[in-house]
């Protein structure tokens, strides 16, 4: 029949041939530490033992009974909803402002993009600068506006701490999601809000039933995308509290850097890594299920 | 057939020559590894004691190469875990056992028997960092100790406090600390202190606290590394003593590190800071203008001055294949008349200290005073997870999240589930 190709034996071997060396290339980078983390995971580990020590599951029974492995799961949830929320409530809100046509539009696009695009150390170094208990301007500007009585070290309180890196974190983030964002609006056909419009629609509620729905598909791949950079961020945290004060802000990644390359202890950090890869799966599996159900994932 | 054969004799025999020309000549060529230094006379007197030692020594030749601190530990580990570390490095006191128990490094025992070197050259505390199972694990080469009182004597002055005379004793140390917290602009707002305490994350935590404990009797672990005694009456004296300094220091202690206190002293924010003697180069160079002058480290009505001791050991790694050459320039590195010209820190050899700090340091006589009595820190090779729940420790009095008594005895629960390990 016209258009149908016949697929032959050597169409079959020409294809798997042509994408041998990607699967080689996810196999090294991706495939192999995944399974030897796990392996590495059975194994107590440290540097003054001479050789790794066969512990099976013990591990984990033993850290899931610690204390700590529960405050880094909750430290790592709080940090990446909170961060996912607002970075698309901030991303959102931009994006619509910068939809608009006003004087100054292309430099106003090119600022909001800046925090993205600085390196993640220099935006740690700098907001460390600024959360200064004595010299920094956040204590200043909230002192001088009637916020605080006293300067406060936001940086060295465990109740404050995290808190502190989320708000630093969510400035560094937005700029992604409002440029996929004003993608995804400058998508939308306008005779769609234009005929929503004429049907008697105020513009928030052409908002929610025209724009939003259109917008989906990317807010959708914008939020796991989020979700998974913000769970698995590192620079900020460990730069600007190194997980502490008392572990207070410790999150997978910089909890997994202290233990495996500050205490040399393989095997207990690759136990976090791997629970740390099952959160974060399960996240991704049901999320995506989720989508699936409501038709949004076609 | 017949020259062929010839041929291939011919090149075997030049081939066989010139290798065993070549071997004759084969310098020993041994790596050293150690970290960057700042100070140009520094560098070139390393390297003018390196040129002396290869005249010395015609068939030891050594390649230098240098890390900067922050990363140096972590190239040390991967490059000795992998397989190929140097043939020598210095080692911070705190690693040697870790060096020792992962098998990194060798004892020098019998080197040391047939060599100049004695124990009694050095000062006892550094002497106790390369010893551990009863064997040598390394050579101290530089020390330096935790810590003495730097102070502004212009603003003592000011606050109508002795410039002459620093505080000696804990209550002393206090008095003058409050006399220095002022408002000194008339808003209302302290903005000048007495002195910063820190408790970051960072061994300079653990140096600015150990020596309160110490000095008021305290130990951090029993004598034979059995048992950690941070729960006695005399830890908890010394740590309320530390707590009660907060009042005297910025807020954020718990943010702070040693260098973010020294800027707030280089700065003119604080009147006195705790800081090791090699400091003094560092506040010559940042406040030039800063009349200031050091004071030793205060100890309670009854107690010791007791510092902490700081600084570097040399040793010889077992997978180097030219051991006997690296030890003859471990020998020449640490011995008197090179050790004074080529350390950064207080040469580890006593009689090296003595130029050496007569030459570099003010107040030379205190410095030697404190470093004959300065302790080591526990001397086991799981250190570092003890000092992490110390640090702990340390923060959870700062931030007043456990009563001093219940974090110094749940400190020395988690220790003791260390040591027994």
């Amino acid at each position: 029949m016209r258009g149908e190709v016949k697929k032959t034996g050597s169409d079959f071997f020409i294809g798997y041939g042509l994408i041998l060396p990607t699967l080689f290339l996810l196999g090294v980078i991706v495939f192999y530490p995944l399974t030897y983390t796990f392996y590495l995971s059975l194994f107590d580990t440290s540097l003054i033992l001479p050789k790794p020590s066969f512990i099976g599951f013990q591990g984990y029974a033993k850290i899931a009974s610690s204390t700590t492995l529960w405050l880094v799961i909750k430290n790592s949830l709080i940090w990446t909803i909170i961060v996912v929320i607002f970075q698309f409530v901030l991303g959102l809100s931009a994006a619509v402002l910068l939809n608009q046509k006003f004087i100054g539009r292309t430099l106003a696009r090119g600022i909001v993009i800046l925090p993205y695009v600085m390196p993640g150390i220099i935006t740690a170094m700098v907001w460390r600068l600024m959360y200064d208990p004595q010299l920094g301007i956040i204590n200043k500007f909230l002192y001088e506006l009637g916020v605080i009585k006293t300067y406060t070290a936001w940086l060295g309180q465990p109740k404050t701490a995290l808190f502190a890196v989320i708000f630093s974190c969510i400035w560094k983030g937005f700029p992604f999601s409002t440029i996929m964002y004003l993608a995804a609006l400058q998508t939308i056909p306008r005779d769609l809000c234009e005929a929503a419009e004429l049907d008697g629609a105020n513009k928030w509620q052409t908002f929610i039933t025209i724009t939003i729905p259109q917008m989906m598909p990317v807010i959708r791949v914008t939020v796991l995308l989020t979700w998974i950079g913000t769970f698995n961020y590192f620079e900020l945290v460990w730069v600007m509290t190194k997980g502490g004060p008392t572990k207070s802000s410790h999150i997978f990644p910089t909890y997994i850097y202290e233990v495996a390359f500050q205490h040399f202890r393989f095997g207990p950090a690759s136990r976090y890594a791997v629970i740390s890869f099952l959160i974060l799966l399960i996240f991704s599996i049901l999320y995506i299920r989720e989508l699936s159900k409501k038709g949004v994932l076609k | 057939m017949k020259k062929i054969v010839c041929f291939l004799l011919f090149v075997s025999m030049v081939l066989v020559s010139g290798s065993i020309a070549g071997l004759s000549q084969e310098k020993k060529t041994i790596s050293y590894w150690g970290m960057k230094q700042a100070e140009v006379r520094l560098i070139e007197a390393q390297e003018a004691a390196l040129v002396d030692f290869e005249k010395m020594h015609p068939d030891i030749k050594v390649k230098i190469t240098v890390f900067p601190y922050h990363l140096y530990r972590d190239k040390l580990l991967v490059a000795a875990s992998a397989g190929r570390p140097p043939d020598i490095c210095v080692v911070d006191h705190i690693w040697n056992p870790e060096w020792a128990a992962a098998r990194f490094v060798i004892p020098l025992d019998d080197y040391i028997a047939e060599s100049r070197v004695k124990s009694e050259d050095y000062f006892p505390g550094a002497w106790d960092t390369v010893v551990w199972k009863g064997k040598t694990w390394g050579i101290p080469f530089d020390v330096g100790v935790w810590w003495f009182t730097y102070y502004n004597r212009g603003m003592y002055r000011k606050a109508g406090l002795d410039p002459d005379k620093p505080p000696i004793y804990w209550d002393e140390l206090k008095q003058y600390a409050e006399r220095l917290t002022q408002d000194t602009t008339g808003d209302g707002k302290i903005d000048q202190w007495g002195l910063a305490i820190w408790g970051a994350k960072g061994e300079d935590t653990i140096a600015e606290v150990n020596p309160f404990i110490w000095s008021n009797g305290g130990r951090i672990v029993s004598k034979d590394f059995s048992t950690c005694l941070l729960g006695e009456k005399a830890s908890v004296e010394a740590m309320k003593f530390f707590k009660s300094l907060e009042e005297v220091s910025p807020p954020g202690a718990v943010t702070r590190n040693s260098e973010d206190a020294f800027k707030l002293f280089t700065g003119g924010k604080i009147g006195m800071h705790l800081y090791g003697e090699w400091g003094q180069d560092t506040v010559a160079a940042r406040a030039p203008e800063m009349e200031w002058a050091m004071g030793p480290l205060p100890k309670p009505r009854g107690g010791k001055s007791i510092g902490l001791f700081g600084g570097w050991n040399m040793v010889i790694y077992e997978k180097s294949k030219y051991k006997d050459a690296a030890w003859r320039f471990v020998e020449y590195w640490t011995s008197k008349g090179v050790n004074e010209k080529v350390a950064s820190l207080t040469p580890a050899n006593q009689g090296s200290a003595d130029i050496f700090l007569a030459l570099k340091r003010r107040f030379p006589e205190l410095i030697f005073r404190q470093l004959a009595t300065a302790h080591a820190r526990p001397i086991i090779p799981a250190y570092h997870e003890l000092t992490e729940v110390e640090r702990e420790m340390i923060q959870y009095i700062l931030l007043g999240t456990k009563p001093i008594k219940k974090a110094l005895d749940d400190a020395a629960e988690e220790i003791n589930k260390i040591l027994r390990r």
